[in-house]
Parts: C-alpha cells; sequence; structure tokens
C-alpha cells in the first residue's frame, strides 16, 4: 500500500479502518511513539464528538445497569471462597458475568511495555542543591529558591538508576505534585513529544515529568530555561540520564518553561531549539 | 520489570496520577476499589453520552440499551486498566462504548443489505435533528456540546459528512467512499484534515 502507516491514526480512533488496516496500525503503534500520541489526542476527539449526540437515557436502563453493578459489588465483598458463591451468596448478574472473549480494553491498541507512564520506576528526581553564584543570570528572578527536578524517562532510566550515585528524592517529587496549589505547564515539542512540568510555587521546587526525552547523548545534557518576556533564563542542567544534580531559581512563575539539549555542563544562552516548551 | 514492588516509585505513580486526575478519572479509580457509588456517579456523568453514541449507531432500542449495558459492565470490571496519564476518562470510555456499537453493527451486517443499513441511518449531527431535543442534565454537557457542534461547523462539509458517517455511521472509510462515490485517499483525506483541525479547535492536546 502506499499510504503510511502513520496516516491512520485519526481513522483508528474513529474505528474506521478495515479489519486488516486496522491489525497493520496496531502492530506499527506498539513503536511509534508519535502515532501513540496521536491516537490518544483523536480518541479524544472522539470522545468530544459524543458529546454532541448525548441523550438521556430511560431510567429503566439505569436501574438495571445500578443494580447489576450493585450485585457485582456485594459478590466482591462476601468473603473469599468457595463458600461466597454458593447459594447464600446473590445470584450473579448476567450482565456482570465475565465474558473476557469479548472484553475490550481501550488501551489495548497501547502495548504498556510502549507507554512509559506505565513504569513508575523511570523517575528520577534530582536533590536540590545549593543556589551558586554562577547562575548569574537567574538572579534576575529575584528570590532564590531549590528547585527538585523529576525527571521521567520511560523505562530507558530504570537500568541507570541503580547505579546512581544519589539516592532518588521521590518524596520531594511527590510533595510537589501534591500540592494543590503547584501549577501545571503543559509542555510540547516536534514530533508529538510532551511533558509537564509542575510547579510549587510555595515549595520553591519544580517537578519535570517527560516520557519523551531519550538520551541526550554523548557529551549533551538536557537544560531548563525560563522564558519571561526577555531572554531565556538558564536553569537547571538535567543529565542525560536525570541524574546530575543542579541548582536553580524559582520565585516568581516564569511564562514559559523550555528545555533544550546542550553541551555537558549546560550553556548560558540556549544553543538549539527546544525539544519541549509550554506554558501553564 | 523492575517498577513492580518498589514501593517509593509506585507511591510518587500515584501522586502522579491524582494530580492530573478530574472528577471522572477519580471515579474510575474508586470504581477500581469496587466502589459501586461511584459506578453512580460516573454513569450519571456519562450515561448520555454513551447512550446518545450508541444509540446512533445502532438502531434498534433494545439492541442499544444491551450494549449501553455491556459498555458499563466493562467499565466496572476493568476500572483497574485505566492509566489516567494515557486518557481521559470520557475518552476511556467512549473507546469501548464506540467499538462495541461499531462491533455489533458490523456483526449484524454479515447477514444483511448493506446499502438498507446505510441508507436508513442518519448521522447527522448539527441541524434539527433528535440530538437537539433531549434535555440534557447537567450544564456542563450542554456548554461542551455547544462548543462541538460550532468545531463540527468550521469544518468543510466534506470533511464533516465524511466524520459523521464513520463515526455515527460506523462506516469504514471503504465504506464511506463507496457510499459517497468518491476516491478512498479522498476520504482518508477528508477525515485526517478533519480530525486534525478538530483537534486545534478543541484545544485537545496529551496535557
Amino acid at each position: 500500500m502506499t499510504d503510511s502507516l502513520h496516516d491512520l491514526a485519526p481513522l483508528y480512533a474513529l474505528d474506521a479502518l478495515e479489519p486488516h488496516e486496522a491489525a497493520e496500525f496496531e502492530a506499527h503503534l506498539a513503536t511509534c511513539a508519535p502515532c501513540q500520541q496521536e491516537l490518544r489526542d483523536s480518541r479524544e476527539v472522539a470522545g468530544l464528538l459524543a458529546v454532541a449526540v448525548a441523550r438521556t437515557p430511560p431510567p429503566a436502563l439505569r436501574d438495571r445497569i445500578i443494580a447489576s453493578a450493585a450485585a457485582s459489588a456485594a459478590e466482591r465483598r462476601a468473603p473469599a471462597g468457595v463458600a461466597s458463591v454458593g447459594s447464600d451468596g446473590p445470584a450473579p448478574s448476567p450482565a456482570m458475568a465475565a465474558d473476557s472473549a469479548e472484553r475490550i480494553d481501550a488501551d489495548a491498541a497501547i502495548p504498556v511495555t510502549a507507554a512509559p507512564s506505565a513504569e513508575p520506576a523511570g523517575v528520577t528526581v534530582l536533590r536540590p542543591h545549593r543556589w551558586t553564584d554562577s547562575w548569574s543570570p537567574a538572579r534576575s528572578l529575584g528570590v532564590a529558591a531549590a528547585v527538585v527536578l523529576a525527571l521521567v524517562i520511560g523505562g530507558a532510566s530504570i537500568a541507570s538508576r541503580s547505579s546512581d550515585p544519589d539516592p532518588v528524592d521521590t518524596a520531594a517529587a511527590e510533595a510537589v505534585l501534591r500540592d494543590p496549589g503547584a501549577v501545571t505547564y503543559s509542555l510540547t515539542g516536534p514530533n508529538g513529544s510532551t511533558g509537564r512540568v509542575v510547579w510549587s510555587h510555595q515549595r520553591g521546587e519544580a517537578v519535570l515529568l517527560s516520557d519523551s526525552l531519550a538520551d541526550a547523548g554523548p557529551g549533551r545534557t538536557y537544560q531548563v530555561w525560563f522564558i519571561d518576556g526577555g531572554a531565556p533564563v538558564p536553569g537547571p542542567v538535567v543529565g542525560a540520564d536525570g541524574s546530575t544534580p543542579f541548582a536553580v531559581p524559582a520565585s516568581a512563575l516564569p511564562a514559559t518553561v523550555a528545555i533544550t539539549i546542550e553541551p555537558a555542563g549546560g550553556s548560558v544562552r540556549p544553543s538549539a531549539e527546544p525539544v519541549l516548551a509550554g506554558s501553564a | 520489570m523492575s517498577a513492580e514492588g518498589d514501593p517509593t516509585a509506585e507511591s510518587l505513580q500515584e501522586a502522579i496520577h491524582s494530580r492530573f486526575m478530574g472528577a471522572e478519572e477519580r471515579m474510575l479509580a474508586a470504581i477500581a476499589d469496587g466502589d459501586a457509588a461511584a459506578f453512580t456517579e460516573l454513569y450519571d456523568r456519562l450515561g448520555s453520552t454513551v447512550f446518545g453514541v450508541v444509540r446512533r449507531l445502532i438502531r434498534d432500542e433494545g439492541f442499544a440499551q444491551d450494549v449501553v449495558q455491556e459498555v458499563f459492565t466493562d467499565v466496572w470490571r476493568n476500572a483497574s486498566r485505566f492509566d489516567p496519564t494515557a486518557a481521559s476518562a470520557r475518552s476511556w470510555v467512549m473507546v469501548v462504548a464506540h467499538r462495541r456499537a461499531v462491533d455489533r453493527i458490523r456483526r449484524e451486517q454479515a447477514s444483511r443489505d448493506r446499502d438498507e443499513r446505510t441508507a436508513v441511518r442518519n448521522t447527522t449531527v448539527l441541524g434539527n435533528d433528535q440530538s437537539g431535543d433531549d434535555a440534557v442534565e447537567h450544564l456542563h454537557l450542554e456548554i461542551e456540546r455547544r462548543r462541538v457542534k460550532a468545531a463540527l461547523v468550521g469544518l468543510t462539509g466534506n470533511q464533516r459528512e465524511a466524520i459523521e458517517l464513520a463515526y455515527f455511521g460506523g462506516l469504514t472509510h471503504v465504506e464511506v467512499a463507496a457510499y459517497l462515490n468518491v476516491p478512498l485517499g479522498t476520504v482518508k483525506s477528508r477525515i485526517r484534515d478533519g480530525m486534525t483541525q478538530l483537534r486545534h479547535v478543541l484545544g485537545v492536546e496529551q496535557p
């Protein structure tokens, strides 16, 4: 076929592919991150299209569905063992009876191994270090405070983490993520890559979450930038495997956060286009 | 994988999840724990959307209701598989709903005349059809519905028609092309371009 498999995500999301095309696309999807992203977005669109035709269902249907779930919940609560599914227990609802052959899993087409979000171990939290004068441009942001960056790199960094000299500070990242006042920056990059920076102003810490950042390459590193109208203010250098400690300022929330690949050690000015950038 | 059994990683993952979960996503998480009240809440939020789509695809009211029940059975049983970082709750549920309804009509189609099936299906979302006549209990749903309709108005007629025939008509792109009597590639482009524009207009991007 002359059509690229890359073009099929929107059609797949609408269930509009012929069966053999759907199978081909699913195989392709397993190894194509941009297509996985486009499928997710297309499915969100489809879900919104559905809203356009929403209709109130008959009350009897609601009663049936809810009663069925309640019966099933009662079964779950029943003590484990053969006795609980005997004549004393609630009759298993036909609707809730397992029918695994027909089960449809919305995630089925996106293999777990290719979905980095399923791998919490790919989290590396960089420990805060003291502010140093070498980051002088950052002074323009005002009061300095330590920022913790958690770099989530799918499964890629799992192996490297065990040899990481710095213990992983997941507690700091968790605290940021659980701060209800924290602000989220949505970052996007070329080829559908995405990331988020969650910034807790109260804690003076931020967390970078991205499953789109591969190894930066030999002698290269990721660097964070804060952009507020003027020139980009250099932020922390994030090692290729996310293991390099850093110090950055945190004060007023910058309008834009960007990530670039820089020579090891970082730059005072971005030397490349951002791999990720976005605003709150 | 090494993620298994690592309590700190699990706890951090949970923090990530809880941060990015809205009301419906939290309901799914509660359903995964067997919370029947959360299931009722989720049904009340998404039931009309599921029913609307399924009823579009399946003309027979009884069959449509069966499929809606199957969809929510799926939700009840598989909620633990939901990954809030990968999809919204609505998207996740609607993938199941649409596919189940489409599977049903495609099975039926084997024993029926294709053309008849296509001819009787009303796929138009805009205009004075039944979709606007039902009272929708939730205001946020009504606001969203208007937003989606406005986005659909922004498409070309050809794009809109192709997307509607596919999503609300349950046709494959090959069937859409045959129905409209246009080349296959043309239908693909119309669907792709239309979906791309909808993505932009509706502000859909993976957060």
